[in-house]
This record gives structure tokens, sequence and C-alpha cells, in this order.
């Protein structure tokens, strides 16, 4: 475990600190697919909105 | 194709796409847990509107810090912070319109506009309807006095026929009447 973590009542949890990390990712292309992940997670998210033009027009 | 910006946070990516209005961050963690683990919490450091406080920030004490549980979403301010399986932490806040809600923006000022005109139009044509429904309540009127005179016309018409007609078998009779007496007073000076 990593000093972080914390015992819960359900057991241990691991606690991530992200506020200043850059360690994450090997490479820049780990990095670019990671954010291109989290943009498309984004994106579906407001899919719907896309959906409602159509029905518009 | 996305591009990325690391000016304002060294340790966020970050892009606004502006087609959607929306700002989206992507924060990693300082290291990378299994995604089968049960229970994993992502700490961080929010202001109250939901950004980063920064590492030259350290304005939020460690006692504020914002605990996010894997799959968790948690909305801060204008953000909306999501903990995927990945350790990553993701977050989101609208930046504008996307140009699909600017395009329905001017629809509806176009919808509302169209509905402006057809309220007038509405309004016009009630008035005409009701100018109509009273002209016809006039007209009847009219017609259901000129339709009485014309009956108390004929009832009077009928009442002097019947009178005249009285009267000519009252002349007849009296002529006829005339006429026996007539004669016989003849056949009995005669006689």
């Amino acid at each position: 475990m990593s000093p972080n973590d914390i015992q819960t009542a359900e057991g241990p949890a691991v606690v991530l600190m992200v506020d200043e990390c850059t360690e994450l990712f090997d490479t820049a292309t780990e990095r670019s697919e990671a954010f291109e992940r989290a943009v498309a997670d984004v994106l579906a998210l407001f899919a719907p909105i896309e959906t409602i033009e159509e029905d518009f027009v | 194709m996305i591009t990325t910006e690391t000016m304002k946070i060294p340790f966020a990516i970050t892009t606004v796409l502006g087609g959607v209005g929306v700002e989206v961050m992507l924060m990693p963690a300082e290291r990378e847990v299994p995604e089968d683990w049960d229970d994993v919490r992502f700490t961080t450091a929010r202001h109250t509107d939901g950004s980063p406080c920064a590492s030259l920030c350290k304005c939020v004490v460690t006692e504020d810090r914002t605990m996010i549980r894997r799959g968790e979403t948690v909305v801060i301010g204008e953000w909306t912070w999501f903990a995927g399986d990945a350790s990553v932490l993701t977050g989101y806040r609208r930046t504008g319109p996307s140009e699909t809600e600017a395009a329905l923006e001017v629809r509806l000022e176009d919808l509302a506009d169209d509905f402006a005109g057809e309220k007038i139009l509405h309004d016009l044509t009630r008035e005409d309807l009701e100018r109509a429904v009273a002209d016809a309540k006039r007209a009847g009127a009219e017609r259901n006095t000129a339709q009485r005179t014309v009956t108390w016309w004929v009832e009077i018409n009928m009442v002097l026929t019947d009178t005249l007609r009285l009267l000519f078998a009252a002349a007849v009779a009296g002529w006829a009447v005339t006429v026996v007496l007539g004669v016989t007073l003849v056949w009995w000076l005669i006689a």
C-alpha cells in the first residue's frame, strides 16, 4: 500500500493523488490516447443533444 | 483532431471543444492501479468553482480535498468530475452553447417569430368571425321583423277576405229574397 492509502470499514482503499502528477504515462502517445478516450467519454454524454437536432430538422 | 494545452496547469491535459461548447480536462493519477481493484479513490484539491487548485495556488487545505471513488461523478461548481476505470480523473465544464444548441436557439427565435405572426393572424381571424357573427345576428333580427310584418298583413288580408265573402253572400241572399218577394207580390196582385 502507498502511504496515502486508507483503511475503511470495508477494507483498505487505494487513494490516488491527482493534483500534481505527470508520471503516469510513459510516452506522449499513451498520454494522448488516454486524453482522447476521456474526450470521447465526455462527448458521449452530449450525444443526445446531437440526436435532438435530427428530430428537429 | 484533438489538440491539447498544458500551459495553465502543467500536470493536466485540457482542451476546449468549441463545437460542443465543452472544456475537457484530464488529470492523471500518481500511479497506475489495476482496473479490477475494488476500492480506489481519487483525492484532489478543487476550488469552489471546481477548477483544480494548481501547484502555485495551494489555497485548498488538505482537509478540504475532494475524495472521488472510482465510478463516481462529482459536480463542484461549474465542473463535473468523474473517475473512470483508468487511473485518471476526467472533468468537463460547459463553455457555451454547442453548434447544435446555438442552431436550436436560432430555430427557437424563428419559431417564436412565427408564433407571434400566427397569433396576429389568429386575432385578425377572430375579429372577422366576431364581426360576421354580429352581422348574422343583425340580419336574423331584421328577417324576423320582416317576417312578423308579412304575417300580420297576411292575417289582415284573410280577415278582410272573409268579411268581403260574408258581405257578398249577404248581398246575394238579400237580392234573392227581394226578387222572390217581388215575384210573390206581382203574382199576388195579378191573382
